[in-house]
């Protein structure tokens, strides 16, 4: 995937590359938005607003950095506008309530859903099949731990503890892949 | 170790946020301790927000949205082309020029999945111009559809002929700029050409006026193959019925003056102005007597009305001319004006 191709491709209207960045990017755009305000119903016009717009107006679309960085940048401005317009309060979410201005709501830490997705699996890939299972059903079935224990039959303490597994395997195999990382060791 | 290890067992319940109270001040203690034990939780607590980020990606159906988007993209173009209609429309004030188009959306069906389609549509003795969206300028003589895609594909600017159509192609090296004529495809990437392909007329014409073209039709595979290149003054004629190419050298005015508003002869046969006249003025002209093959016609006209024009022609050669009472059809509408040349 070559940058200077797809920016260019934006510019003269080549649908191919239109489609293939809007398929790309368009979860994690939605993701992303959704980090910055609180209405869900608003997310999708948002995103898909914006790439009507890079449509339309394609001969004067001006990208100086990178095309993620563009995508993720203008995404975070039509969503502060429409916080502007709504006067809705930004999102807080469970442990994010004083910092809602940090690292939710700057882009370079976040990925685009097959790159994130293949990082995430490559790893848990390698864990136990137990593992797998109880990790996937907390973080992407959304279950509490205590209901997890339950349906499976096990103790809440045991499910935690692979729960702790994964997210020990996972800190270790995403650190060369996640800015932040790279960031907070500069600090 | 142990300690953090103890820790670790924590989080879980932590960024659930189910952790009793003990428990938690617990966390929050060793946080605190050190720089190291701050920046270990921290990215602990990346790995849970990255994955609660796949987690709510994973809501969010892109092909669905690129459908939406491509509606609304065709939406706004739709605006944008009535803007344009009322400029191009606002220049032409001629009286005889009336441009008129119909703009629709064909059936999807038989194009690729998604991809819609413009149509711009002549009616009978009606010329127009538009600007098609990579800056092709198109002039579109009486009786004639164009269509094309709303996005051109990443490789080809292709659109479909049926009728007569002056082409202004706008300069892509890149991306090839194809008329389809069904018979015959021209491929081009910037230069001034004519193309006509009634069906009336069974054959399949193209005159180049600047740069070059190839002439190309595809194979059972669907690949297209160049079989003739032009160089301008060429003129190549497709006939239907053996699927010959004929090229001869031409002066091509009189075949683009249409698009200026101008009709002109140049050495044409009666047959050849009758032919002509009926699609300008969008008459039925009738030949009867012996036919005249020793007179060959050269006039240029303008602004002139049919009777003009036929009274010329009446000076000019050894015929007269008979306009036969219109019928009344059973709509209640009338038909084309009929006019009977006799050759003398």
């Amino acid at each position: 995937m070559n940058e200077t191709f797809l920016k260019q491709g934006l510019q003269e209207k080549n649908k191919v590359v239109f489609d293939f960045v809007f398929q790309y990017y368009y979860s994690a755009l939605c993701a992303y938005a959704e980090s910055i305000i609180q209405d869900e119903n608003a997310v999708e016009d948002i995103v898909q607003e914006l790439f009507v717009t890079i449509w339309m107006k394609s001969e004067k679309l001006a990208i100086t950095g990178s095309l993620k960085n563009y995508l993720f940048i203008s995404v975070k401005n039509r969503c502060f506008d429409f916080l502007k317009h709504q006067k809705v309060r930004l999102k807080s979410s469970r442990y994010f309530k004083d910092a809602p201005n940090s690292t939710q709501t700057t882009p370079e830490n976040w990925l685009a859903e097959t790159e994130l997705r293949e990082q995430i699996e490559n790893c848990l890939q390698k864990l136990p099949p137990r593992c797998q299972e109880i990790f996937r059903l907390s973080r992407f079935d959304g279950l509490k731990n205590q209901e997890i224990a339950d349906q499976l039959g096990l103790s809440k303490r045991t499910v935690e503890l692979q729960i702790t597994n994964a997210l020990k395997a996972l800190r270790k195999d995403l650190q060369p892949y996640l800015p932040l990382f790279m960031l907070a060791l500069l600090q | 170790m142990g300690k953090e290890q103890l820790i670790e067992e924590l989080l879980p319940g932590w960024f659930e946020g189910t952790l009793g109270k003990d428990d938690r001040q617990k966390v929050e203690r060793w946080k605190k301790a050190s720089v190291g034990n701050k920046k270990y939780f921290e990215e602990f607590e990346e790995v849970w927000m990255q994955t609660e980020r796949l987690r709510v990606m994973q809501k969010y159906n892109a092909q669905k949205a690129l459908d939406k988007v491509n509606q609304k993209i065709e939406k706004s173009g739709k605006l944008q082309f009535i803007e344009l209609f009322k400029r191009v429309a606002a220049i032409l004030v001629l009286p005889i020029m009336f441009a008129s188009i119909y703009l629709y959306i064909q059936n999807p069906k038989e194009e690729n999945v998604g991809t819609h389609r413009y149509t711009l549509t002549t009616g009978a003795g009606m010329r127009s111009e538009y600007v098609l969206p990579d800056g092709t300028k198109v002039f579109l003589n009486s009786n004639t559809t164009l269509s094309y895609p709303i996005a051109f594909s990443a490789t080809t600017r292709e659109v479909v002929l049926q009728g007569e159509a002056y082409f202004d192609v706008a300069q892509n090296k890149e991306k090839p700029f194809v008329v389809n004529t069904g018979k015959i495809q021209i491929e081009v990437t910037g230069t001034e050409f004519k193309a006509s392909n009634y069906a009336s007329e069974k054959l399949t014409e193209i005159v180049l006026v600047e740069g070059s073209v190839n002439l190309c039709q595809c194979n059972n595979l669907g690949q297209r193959n160049v079989i003739q290149s032009m160089i301008p003054g060429d003129k190549a004629v497709l006939e239907d019925s053996n699927n010959r190419l004929y090229l001869e050298k031409i002066e091509v005015a009189k075949y683009i003056a249409w698009k200026d508003g101008v009709l002109m002869f140049r050495d044409d046969s009666m047959e050849e102005v009758v032919r002509r006249l009926n699609r300008w003025y969008n008459v039925d002209i009738m030949l009867s007597g012996k036919s005249l093959d020793d007179y060959v016609y050269t006039a240029t006209f303008k602004d002139e009305s049919l009777i003009q024009v036929l009274d010329l022609l009446k000076i000019s050669a050894p015929i007269d001319y008979r306009i036969v009472q219109r019928e009344r059809k059973t709509d209640n509408s009338f038909s084309k004006m009929k006019i009977e040349i006799i050759q003398r």
